[in-house]
């Protein structure tokens, strides 16, 4: 691994100060289960990383009055159903257990899961291509089996978005919280991910001097239910080859206020608001949730060899509703 | 050797990984079979267990010597290229670095006829230079500071582009050679006959033609490859992951040009071989010359993604199948066309024959199978376990599966009624036969009875039961040498070449000497693997090293016995006749007179006792081979197309257990690597540059613990074994084998299609689940 | 806090930040320097001499070198050395000895739940991890537990059997 300098700093003013006028040369570092990866096969080449560890602010899941606060640096394996603030929230804590490994997720930040880079074989083989600075994306006429099916039209990279949890936050109205020494936004989390098509290279809208301090996560309507299904071919250790997530309020067998989103098939998450459309202020019948995602993925442009991808993304979206609803359809 | 046969050598036929080949042998005493075993059977604790609990064993990647420096390799890139320009100098001038190698350096340098450093890379991955620093983040930046001006060729990756006329020639004798078992034919694929199989086949009153896919696998030990070589003076002593220390130290003898006594391979403990670790590698060659240059110890351990990119897999296989029977199910005809893309090279590299399983497996008079290894753009193979027959049986087990269904007859029924008495390729008598009842029992134990067709079956998730079977040549044979040592206090040292790869050798092995000698497992001490202290025997390959170094053991340990008795027979007064060992005591049959074997011992002149002996050769005109059925229940999820294998059972021939706890272990084992590769494993590569996509843990998928079934069931079926005198065959490979068959036939069952590639993928399974059936 | 010397050497990257870490290995107060970038795993068996953690991947993919950091499994790997300063690490070495063996060292043993051995040192203590948590587990939260560990000699349905013949014991009252 190529040498850096490790700084631990104890406040957020001191943190912040080290990354302003950085130039990109620092890396924050949370489970750091990403980055030293990163900087193993030279994907990143920090001068300095700068241990979040220790600034307490950003540790921990806090109830407020109109939703949850994550902590950046809070791990994966502290976004459990034992944790009572985000019992509103089941789709989020399946999503933290379907990661990686236990191990993983007792190191793995939710604020490092947010800025992971894609897990394109060929990005992480070591080609030449958008995401590691390149102009070309070698994997479009290469091996497609991972690619993206959605959204694909005019993108340069073809990558799908790892995260699991990225995909249940996108069924609750989330934002992330930057901070830089000069200021601070709230980004909802699909704008997070949105970088422009121009900065093909990058994964978010994280400028080099900012830090994500926590996820904020409004509360649902109540009586909502959420959940989360990850397809997998090994029964851990994987990415998911899709995924989707469903939130719903059933008010006497009628949907209300459907969310839908879908992971393993485009650069981000994929919020399915033509099926939430299909199904919304409907009763939810088998044949109904069939069509609604079959109409979703209408949209899917499969390469050669990840066309399966539509049939495991119009599954999961049948059963994370279903599970949501508690299976009774 | 005190017998008068001592002197005596016969010819003896031995099998290793599928191929058959003679050796000369020492005609041994005979030993009578063991009559009631205390210790031999019983299920033992591992003797090296509690080093591997603890973390005090020590493996090759945990080798430690003072002045040891980091060894790295440069690797190409480019699936061919020239190297039209190398510049070394800056790396070498980086401080920290205390030997660089390029290609000219090791000109001299072969290992099995293939250079160490290449200035023509014919694979990505390939050598091309090496450099070794007192540090690893020294080494790794000095490979980044060597200059490489490549003149890229276009590589040939796939079987078909090498096959095609006007292809590049990757080497002077063309692209396509024989493969499997015998020498290879430039031009022509190796030829197997045996009665008129296209007669046979055309006459039959059932015909089916089918092709079958296998993908490239490979081993991923948990310890990667490595070595640790140090010089002292001419001497080098090198720790090497390794199945085969023997092997290791005769490579690096030829290669460096240095005397066997000179040379010392260890290895105390390694983490996996499964055929890819059977002799040195180059980065064996490399840390030795580096060691050389530099004047230090050098460690050369891959790293995860040079274990993958630097070959050691199984060819991906595309075997075109028919098969011909009676209405009544009799198979009359089998045939096979397989191609296997074996990468750049095949001199000094075995892969198998994946048409073995068509040759061996049933009765069948007419057969005839077709062969041909297609040289590419990629790393040369390796044998891994079972080479050839794993990639035979997935295609010639569903074959019969398919025969089964077009007929209407029960798969175990069937396979019942074409097993064979005699060994089907040379019609000779088995030693030893219990494949009928590793089907029976198998079949009892899955609850093959409650068995349904695939259109009883509806819904998402739907059950199947699949049956395979197996038959591996695992007799064992020459050349093994043992020497049983007992010392003054009666304490005894077993030494023997053998490397244990975790297949619990050094366990086996104390039993043996224990159980013959009539001492303690305690006293007995196992020391192996070390060239300069340990006698001769072949790698720890081809399910061979129970049956022949097991009975080296138990002969050795009878020759300390027997001078131990003579040496007894004064201080008892009695003939050693009537003498035996028991518990530690040296005791008289009808008095109960008796001496301890310690006091035996110092009262000698020489103070110890030392037996010396080695394998005798196998029976003439008998086949020794090991047999298995083995039952997969899955569950396949329509909605995803993924399988889980919810129950298996794997019923064995191996003769006779030794330890049924370490031998359970290994039987599971292999079933887990079946089902890694019924489901999971395929190398990935560009299609374009020939470069692997998947070249580490997470994206190369081996099974994870909830990937297993909850339990596999071992059963032993061995009817005895007389063909040695411990009564065993081996058991490393026959585990695996059928695994990915039962597995795609229980699919099958379970949905009514049929899986003819393997892995069985998600995207496989829905593309067949949505085709008309 | 961790003592900070940044020294520019020219003689090895490795040396051009240190830090001086003063930890709790198992049981014992160690204080060493460290390269800032050095992983826990590198320094456990580069520096401190413990090899008992295997490097099976440097990357997060295998859990052969699982040890415990405050008593949490986690794969070291993934955690710079400089990061453990004032902090518990357990190492395989810190659970038990040949003589006297864990009761988790001691069921895989008796369960004969290891081969090659070279992922099991990371099995026992992701099994360890696991237990002190939940002294009663089932085969399927065992099996969910040690998943982040990979076996290819394929000891998974042993291991699962030992680590809960180890949970049996362990429940056993003091005698
Ligand atoms: C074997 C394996 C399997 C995995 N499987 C899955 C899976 O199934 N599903 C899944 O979702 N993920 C999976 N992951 C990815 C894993 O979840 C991420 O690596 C992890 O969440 C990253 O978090 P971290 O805290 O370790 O990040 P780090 O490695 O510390 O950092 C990752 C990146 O984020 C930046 N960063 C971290 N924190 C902040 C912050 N607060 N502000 C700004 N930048 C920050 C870092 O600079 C770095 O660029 C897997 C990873 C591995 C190694
Ligand atoms: S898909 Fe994206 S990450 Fe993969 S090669 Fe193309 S540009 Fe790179
Ligand atoms: S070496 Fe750390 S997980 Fe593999
Ligand atoms: S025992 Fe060999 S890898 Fe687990």
């Amino acid at each position: 691994m190529k040498p850096f300098k490790l700084l631990t700093p104890e406040s957020l003013t001191q943190a912040l100060a080290m990354f302003w006028g950085s130039e990109g040369k620092a890396a924050a570092l949370g489970g750091g289960t990403e980055l030293l990866n990163l900087v193993r096969t030279s994907l990143a080449a920090p001068g300095m990383v700068i241990d979040l560890k220790k600034l307490k602010r950003l540790r921990g899941v806090r109830s407020g009055k109109s939703g949850v606060s994550i902590g950046a640096t809070t791990q994966l394996s502290e976004l459990s159903p034992q944790c009572r603030p985000l019992q509103p929230f089941a789709a989020l804590t399946q999503a933290a257990a379907a990661v990686g490994t236990p191990q993983i997720r007792n190191r793995a930040t939710l604020g490092g899961n947010l800025c992971q880079r894609p897990r394109c074989l060929y990005l992480r083989s070591g080609f030449d291509c958008w995401k590691s600075g390149g102009k070309q994306c070698p994997a479009r006429h290469g091996e497609t089996s991972g690619l993206a099916i959605l959204g694909t039209e005019r993108a340069s990279c073809l990558a799908v978005h790892p995260s699991d949890p990225a995909v249940a936050l996108s069924v609750f109205d989330t934002r992330v919280k930057l901070v830089s020494a000069s200021g601070s936004r709230l980004v909802p989390l699909a704008q997070f991910l949105a970088p422009h098509e121009s900065d093909a290279g990058r994964d978010t809208v994280l400028r080099s001097d900012e830090l994500i301090t926590e996820v904020r996560i409004a509360f649902p309507r109540p009586g909502t239910r959420s959940a989360f299904v990850k397809v997998a071919d090994r029964a851990a250790f994987s990415f998911a080859l899709a995924s989707a997530a469903a939130a719903c309020v059933m008010d006497r067998g009628t949907l209300r206020h459907v969310r839908l989103a879908l992971g393993g098939v485009a650069a981000a998450p994929w919020r399915a608001r033509v099926a939430e459309e299909a199904l919304e202020g409907r009763k939810l019948t088998p044949a109904r949730l069939e069509s609604a995602a079959r109409v979703e993925l209408a949209a899917a442009r499969p390469f050669e060899r990840n066309s399966y991808k539509v049939d495991l993304a119009i599954g999961a979206l049948q059963e994370a509703l279903e599970r949501a609803v508690g299976g009774k359809l | 050797m005190s017998d008068d046969c001592a002197e005596k050598t016969v010819e003896t036929e031995l099998e290793i990984e599928g191929r058959k080949v003679k050796v000369r042998a020492q005609v041994e005493r005979q030993l009578p079979p063991w009559g009631k075993t205390t210790l031999v059977g019983k299920s033992m604790r591992r003797v090296d267990g509690p080093d591997k609990v603890t973390g005090a064993a020590r493996y090759t990647h945990d080798v430690q010597l003072s002045g040891m420096l980091y060894g790295k390799v440069l690797r190409s890139p480019h699936a061919r290229a020239r190297v039209a320009e190398l510049g070394l100098s800056a790396a070498a001038k980086l401080p920290g670095v205390l030997a660089v190698l390029g290609p000219g350096d090791v000109r001299g340098v072969r290992l099995g006829g293939q250079k160490v450093l290449s200035a023509e890379a014919s694979y990505a991955g390939e050598e091309i230079a090496a450099l070794a620093a007192t540090d690893e983040e020294t080494a790794e930046e000095a490979l980044s500071l060597i200059r490489v001006r490549w003149e890229p060729l276009p590589p040939v990756l796939e079987p078909e582009d090498a096959m095609a006329p006007g292809a590049p020639a990757l080497q002077p004798g063309g692209n396509v050679l024989g493969g499997g078992f015998g020498p290879q034919t430039p031009g022509k694929p190796e030829v197997y006959e045996r009665g008129d199989a296209p007669a046979a086949l055309a006459a039959a009153e059932v015909e089916l033609a089918r092709v079958y896919e296998t993908p490239a696998a490979q081993h991923t030990c948990l310890e990667t490859h490595g070595a640790v070589a140090a010089w002292d003076g001419d001497g080098l002593t090198v720790w090497e992951s390794t199945q085969g220390v023997f092997f290791v130290r005769a490579a690096l003898c030829e290669a460096l040009g240095l005397p066997a006594s000179r040379v010392r391979v260890l290895c105390p403990f390694m983490g996996g071989g499964f055929g890819s670790k059977n002799s040195a590698d180059r980065h064996t060659l490399l840390a030795a010359l580096l060691a050389r240059r530099s004047g230090r110890p050098v460690r050369m351990v891959l790293s995860r993604r040079e274990d993958f990119e630097a070959g050691a897999y199984r060819p991906a296989s595309r075997q075109q199948m028919a098969i011909g029977l009676t209405r009544r199910g009799r198979i009359v005809a089998l045939t096979s066309r397989a191609v296997n893309p074996v990468g750049a090279a095949l001199e000094g590299h075995y892969f198998g024959s994946c048409v073995g399983p068509v040759h061996d497996f049933y009765a069948c008079a007419n057969v005839r199978t077709e062969n041909y290894a297609i040289l590419t753009s990629s790393p040369p193979p390796s044998a891994f376990r079972a080479p050839g027959h794993v990639q035979g049986a997935f295609a010639l087990e569903q074959l019969v599966d398919e025969a089964a269904d077009e007929l209407g007859l029960d798969p175990v029924r069937l396979r019942l009624a074409n097993l064979s008495a005699n060994d089907p390729d040379s019609g000779q008598p088995f030693a030893s036969n219990g494949l009928a009842s590793c089907l029976r029992l198998g079949a009892k134990a899955i609850g093959w009875d409650s068995r349904k067709p695939p259109r009883a079956k509806a819904g998402r998730f739907r059950s199947g039961l699949g049956v395979a079977i197996a038959t591996w040549g695992a007799g064992g044979g020459p050349p093994a040498v043992a020497q049983v040592v007992l010392h003054e206090d009666g304490s005894v040292v077993v030494l023997t070449g053998a490397c244990d790869l975790g297949t619990g050798t050094r366990t086996v092995m104390t039993q043996i000497a224990a159980e013959e000698l009539g001492v303690a497992v305690s006293t007995v001490l196992v020391a192996n693997a070390d060239t300069r202290t340990t006698p001769y025997c072949l790698p720890s390959f081809g399910s061979l090293t129970v049956a022949s170094t097991g009975p080296a053991v138990r002969l050795a340990a009878a020759e300390v016995k027997r001078q131990l008795l003579d040496a007894a027979s004064p201080i008892l007064e009695a003939p050693a006749s009537s003498l035996l060992v028991m518990r530690g005591k040296v005791r008289h049959a009808v008095t109960g007179k008796s001496v301890a074997v310690a006091s035996i011992a110092a009262s000698l002149p020489a103070r110890m006792i030392v037996g010396t002996s080695q394998r005798g050769p196998n029976p003439d005109g008998l086949v020794l081979a090991s047999f298995s059925a083995q039952f997969a229940q899955v569950e396949v999820d329509c909605r995803f197309g993924t399988v889980r294998v919810k129950r298996f059972v794997s019923a064995h021939d191996c003769g006779r257990v030794l330890n049924p706890a370490t031998w359970s272990s290994q039987i599971q084992g292999g079933v887990l690597q079946g089902i890694g590769y019924a489901l999971l494993e395929q190398r990935t590569r560009d299609p374009g540059t020939g470069r692997q996509l998947n070249a580490g843990l997470l994206d190369y998928k081996i099974p994870t613990a909830p990937d297993s079934p909850p339990e596999i069931e071992v059963i032993d079926a061995a009817p005895p074994y007389p063909a040695n005198n411990i009564g065993a065959k081996g058991s490393g490979e026959p585990p695996i084998i059928p695994v990915a068959a039962a597995i795609a036939n229980a699919v099958a069952n379970a949905t009514g299609r049929r899986l003819r590639t393997a892995p069985i993928t998600p995207a496989r399974l829905l593309a067949a689940l949505s085709a008309e059936p | 806090m961790a003592r900070r010397a940044a020294t520019r050497s020219s003689k090895s990257p490795a040396a051009r930040h240190v830090t001086q870490i003063e930890l709790e290995l198992n049981g014992r107060v160690t204080r060493a320097s460290v390269p800032d970038h050095w992983t826990l795993l590198e320094f456990l068996r580069k520096s401190a001499g413990l090899t008992g953690a295997k490097e099976g991947c440097n990357a997060g993919e295998c859990g052969a070198c699982t040890v415990l950091l405050d008593g949490v499994a986690v794969y070291a790997c993934c955690v710079l050395a400089a990061e453990t300063s004032g902090r518990r690490v357990m190492t395989i070495e810190g659970l038990g000895t040949p003589e006297r063996l864990d009761p988790l060292q001691e069921a895989f043993l008796v369960d004969d739940a290891l081969q090659c051995g070279f992922c099991i040192p990371g099995q026992i203590l992701a099994a360890k991890a696991l237990l002190d948590a939940e002294p009663s587990p089932d085969r399927e939260c065992v099996r969910r537990a040690l998943s982040g560990n990979l076996c290819r000699c394929g000891c998974y349905v042993k291991i699962a059997t030992a680590v809960l013949r180890a949970a049996a014991i362990r429940r056993e009252p003091e005698r």
